[in-house]
């Protein structure tokens, strides 16, 4: 588990433009150049999910809520309408409950 | 000598600027345009000459390479707002002129205190710090020193030491050379929810919390509010209720006295604390 890089990575994309528009552009390209980077730190589930844009399964892995909400809607709301994905956001992480973010 | 001439608290909720612009906005935020411009007066009655700002940043400006539990600016200006509060929140980008000697000096005397406050000469202020001023003092016209704490990457200080920072700072503010006059600004939630399956409902996240927690700091029941706030007691009411520990900070400003105003707002989302305090002169 590598929480604290899963972190790292939505921070970036979330206050880097450029990052937001080369992530949603190609996310298995941009986060396998990130995670070189970085030294590789992630879990198989974490690249995984951070590839696929998964919000309910990086919320289940313990990611920090606050940044992920904020990383959800940066990297879906041009594709999905706000309403709708803060139901499917609310509905899926319900589903999990509360996991710990602690890093 | 010195004087706090008068503490705030209130919300930093961020979308709360451009919830109110809206032609359809709910119909509570009217009450707390009232509320608001009631504290407003206050600030503006006690002519302070420079605001201590504080508020809790929010993963922007500080991370878990290298968390700081309070921390102080002593920088001349201080530019406000990251570009990710700009994209979802709107909010606009500000700059916020400082005040290095009273940064250096409450610095120097929470040291001497035994506060081993962190410092910093770069530091950009997010909504926890910008969003009350708009609100409070929306000319921007004062000096600020921010002074940031960590509510939101656990583990974080215990509440207790929320309210002996807040003791502390006044205990500094007291003993300043000079006839300053200083307010403080604190913002902070109730009952919050951010990223978790209860956000942004139209109602309070925790109610029957939010009435204890008012309740705590109406009293001065300050062992009361310490003993009810630790990190997993707050995560019931909510993922992000931490952010009330700056209120125990508050209440540290005001020696445990009593607020003359105490509120949570019901409006139709998460509860909007209005706070104020005035601080007796010391002798």
């Amino acid at each position: 588990m590598s929480k604290y890089y899963v972190d790292k990575f939505m921070r970036l994309v979330n206050q880097q433009e450029w990052a937001e528009k080369a992530y949603v552009r190609d996310p298995a390209a941009f986060v396998a150049q990130w995670e070189e980077g970085e030294g590789r730190p992630l879990s198989d589930d974490e690249r995984d999910a951070l590839v696929r844009r998964d919000y309910a399964k990086l919320y289940a892995l313990g990611a920090h809520p606050f940044l992920l909400w904020s990383f959800t809607e940066a990297v879906w709301v041009h594709e999905v309408p706000r309403d709708e994905l803060v139901r499917d956001y609310k509905a899926k992480t319900a589903a999990v409950g509360y996991p710990d973010f602690t890093t | 000598m010195a004087r706090l001439v008068s503490i705030i608290g209130t919300t930093h909720n961020p979308f709360m600027p451009r919830l109110f612009a809206q032609p359809n906005r709910p119909p509570g935020c009217a009450a707390v345009e009232e509320r608001t411009a009631m504290l407003r007066e206050r600030l503006r009655r006690a002519e302070p000459d420079v605001i201590l700002a504080i508020g809790n940043d929010h993963l922007n400006q500080f991370f878990m390479d290298n968390m700081p539990a309070f921390l102080i600016g002593k920088m001349e200006r201080y530019p406000g707002t990251f570009y990710n509060e700009v994209r979802e929140f709107g909010l606009p980008t500000c700059e916020l002129r400082g005040d290095v000697t009273l940064s250096r000096r409450l610095l120097e005397g929470a040291l001497d205190h035994g506060v081993d406050v962190a410092y910093s000469d770069e530091l950009r202020i997010d909504h926890s710090i910008v969003v009350p001023l708009l609100w409070l003092r929306p000319a921007l016209d004062l000096p600020v020193v921010p002074l940031l704490t960590n509510c939101i990457a656990p583990p974080l200080p215990r509440p207790r030491r929320f309210y002996q920072v807040g003791q502390i700072l006044r205990a500094v503010v007291d003993q300043l050379p000079g006839d300053q006059r200083v307010a403080a600004v604190v913002s902070g939630h109730l009952s919050l929810e951010i990223g978790g399956p209860k956000q942004m409902e139209p109602r309070l996240v925790d109610p029957a919390f939010d009435r204890r927690a008012v309740g705590w700091l109406a009293r001065g029941d300050l062992d009361e509010a310490c003993a009810n706030t630790s990190f997993d007691q707050l995560k019931q009411s909510g993922n992000m209720t931490h952010g009330f520990l700056n209120f125990l900070l508050a209440a540290g400003l005001a020696n445990g006295q009593r607020p003359v105003h105490a509120e949570g707002l019901e409006v139709g989302f998460p509860a909007v604390p209005m706070f104020a305090w005035e601080p007796e002169a010391v002798a």
